[in-house]
């Protein structure tokens, strides 16, 4: 047998291979989940985010049992979904029962007025502050996550299984679309404050990438992902996209590809009406990450062969599908936009309660194809 | 088991209308069961749930909303496993996308559940709304069975914004009220009349 770190390069190979769009061995298969790994291996949600050896067990388990060539991500922590949308979560074992989802409370958590002190402090400062006193003090009770990561990322390491996710890079919009709460974000801010907005926006973008920078060099990054969650068109105009969206992936993006380090767009809901908008970046550079409410097909036919395309397998059919049915939608997607320049995975993560037997069915179709479909 | 799915943007009544929904329900001897997805003072009546042994679950959802249809409709084979009532009322937050949660049922969704969805606006918020954020509207509309045009008593319907509405809606219904001041077996004589 392989030993790890031999493992490790051959399957992170196969990756980049797949991000340049060039033929490979077999089609990798990047899975992305936290709760289906404990749920898979029966830990209950509460342990599976504090007991951080645990989980990483869990974790590892469960992607062997795939025979993974990479992961999204190699721990988690529901307290960082807080640090995104600068909310309170609702988390297992405190709010919650002890085995119940954490969920992002949506309310309106930061006052209007409090754009001026972002002006005033600088943004790192007020943010973790405001992530303190309004986000049930979020950043250290991240701590013992952060301490966990060096040792769960060895034992990653040691078994052979790279993670093209080392942290999220978070784009002013999503902050402020979650602090303020969606309709308010929208209706308030974007509608009346546009200038105040970029302003912002700019401050943030700014101060950012200087912590980014920092991170990339201190965790030495493989790959990060560039979150839209809820930037997509299916919430905002392709135009006002391009006015307070893209300024921040195109940034994201730049400093990726100059610090060596793997870009996925991680693309929630349908991107349809904004696939086009990807073409203004180099071909074979970048992943883009959909989950099935986007047409994967069209992404390839407007984008063309040279673009590393990852997704897509419904929530829904590994929740309520056989694994025949998960077999065939990950064929035929192999079939119509593969099979170099394709990474197969969920759309998003893996819902809690998908079926273990579909999520292997996903991973063997994709490890199958080549056998049955031999390229000349 | 019928199952009234509400959506609408946070704050614009969909709780009150629900309470309202119970009681009639109640009072005409019909079982209710609900799903909330949101998290702690959701609302619903206390003493209407003590008195009936109304049975609540939450629904709770990863990240944003990628998680939850499969989650709620897992939830919703269970209740209908294990309570079984004559209707049951979904509140979803104001993210979830209504014309997704219907393919989900269409697909996956047993042959014995008749799923409506109940779409809530407040009238007062509709023209800021209609005019920030269209892409969000429009899809929280397009799978709405019923449109249930909320807070009439602060700003009278717009005969033009109901047809956009209406319009957005795929030509759904829409019924204005004021939830707030529903006389006893309104809500659900309102709601019956339009989804039989
Ligand atoms: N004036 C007026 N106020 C109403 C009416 N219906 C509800 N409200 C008020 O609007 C506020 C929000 O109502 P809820 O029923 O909690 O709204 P919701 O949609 O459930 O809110 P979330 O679950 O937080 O998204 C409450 O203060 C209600 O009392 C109405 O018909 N007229
Ligand atoms: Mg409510």
């Amino acid at each position: 047998m392989m030993n790890g770190e031999a493992l490790y390069q051959l399957h992170l190979d196969r990756i980049r291979k797949a991000l340049a769009c060039e033929p490979v061995d077999r089609i990798p298969v990047v899975p992305c989940a936290n709760a289906y790994l404990a749920r898979s291996q029966h830990v209950v949600l509460k342990e599976y985010i504090s007991d951080f050896d645990k989980a990483c067990t869990a974790n590892l388990a469960e992607l062997t049992r795939l025979d993974a060539d990479g992961t999204q991500n190699v721990i988690f922590s529901p307290y960082l979904l807080g640090t995104q949308w600068l909310s309170k979560a609702a988390i297992p074992g405190v709010e919650l029962g002890d085995d119940d989802m954490w969920q992002i409370t949506e309310a309106e958590n930061m006052k209007f007025e409090e754009y001026e002190d972002i002006k005033r402090m600088g943004w790192d400062a007020w943010q973790k502050k405001f992530i303190a006193e309004k986000c049930n003090d979020n950043w250290n009770r991240l701590e013992p996550f952060f301490a966990a990561n060096p040792k769960a990322y060895q034992r990653f390491h040691e078994a052979g299984i790279p993670c093209i996710a080392d942290f999220l890079m978070i784009t002013p919009f999503e902050y402020f679309c979650g602090g303020r709460s969606l309709e308010t974000f929208f209706t308030e801010d974007l509608m009346e404050e546009p200038e105040l907005m970029h302003e912002i926006f700019d401050l943030v973008l700014e101060s950012n990438l200087k912590t980014y920078r920092q991170q990339i060099l201190d965790t030495h990054a493989t790959g990060v992902w560039i979150g839209g969650w809820r930037t997509g068109p299916d919430l905002i105009s392709p135009a006002m996209f391009d006015e307070f969206v893209w300024p921040s992936f195109k940034a994201y993006y730049d400093l990726c590809i100059e610090m060596g380090v793997i870009p996925t767009f991680h693309l929630d809901s349908n991107w349809d009406l904004c696939i086009d908008k990807f073409k203004r970046l180099e071909d074979k550079t970048y992943i883009l990450g959909l989950d099935s409410k986007t047409d994967m097909r069209n992404a390839r036919k407007v984008l063309g062969p040279n673009v590393c395309l990852l997704g897509d397998v419904p929530c829904e059919l590994f929740a309520f599908g056989t694994p025949d049915q998960v077999a065939d939608y990950v064929t035929r997607m192999l079939e119509d936009v593969g099979p170099w320049g394709v990474i197969i995975s969920s759309g998003c993560d893996i819902p809690s309660d998908a079926k273990p037997e579909n999520v292997k069915a996903m991973a063997d179709a994709a490890h199958e194809f080549l056998n049955t479909h031999p390229q000349k | 088991m019928e199952v009234l799915l509400f959506g609408g943007f946070l704050g614009s009544g969909k709780t009150t209308v629900i309470n309202r929904l119970l009681h009639d329900l109640t009072d005409q001897g019909k079982s209710a069961a609900i799903v909330e997805n949101e998290i702690g003072t959701v609302g619903i009546d206390d003493v209407l749930v003590a008195q009936t042994g109304l049975k609540v679950t939450p629904l709770f959802g990863g990240c944003v909303c990628c998680q939850l249809t499969a989650d709620l409709l897992t939830a919703v084979h269970t209740i209908e496993d294990q309570v079984n009532p004559d209707v049951l009322v979904v509140e979803m937050t104001g993210l979830a996308m209504m014309d997704g949660i219907r393919d989900t049922f269409a697909r996956y969704g047993r042959d014995t559940l008749r799923l409506h969805t109940i779409a809530v606006v407040d009238m007062a918020r509709w023209p800021k709304l209609i005019r920030a954020m269209e892409p969000v509207v429009r899809r929280q509309l397009a799978g709405a069975d019923l449109v249930l045009v909320n807070k009439t008593d602060v700003v009278p319907a717009d005969p033009e914004a109901l047809e956009q509405m209406s319009q957005l809606a795929g030509g759904a219904p829409c019924r204005t009220l004021s939830a707030q001041s529903m006389e006893p077996g309104a809500v659900l004589t309102l709601i019956r009349e339009v989804l039989r």
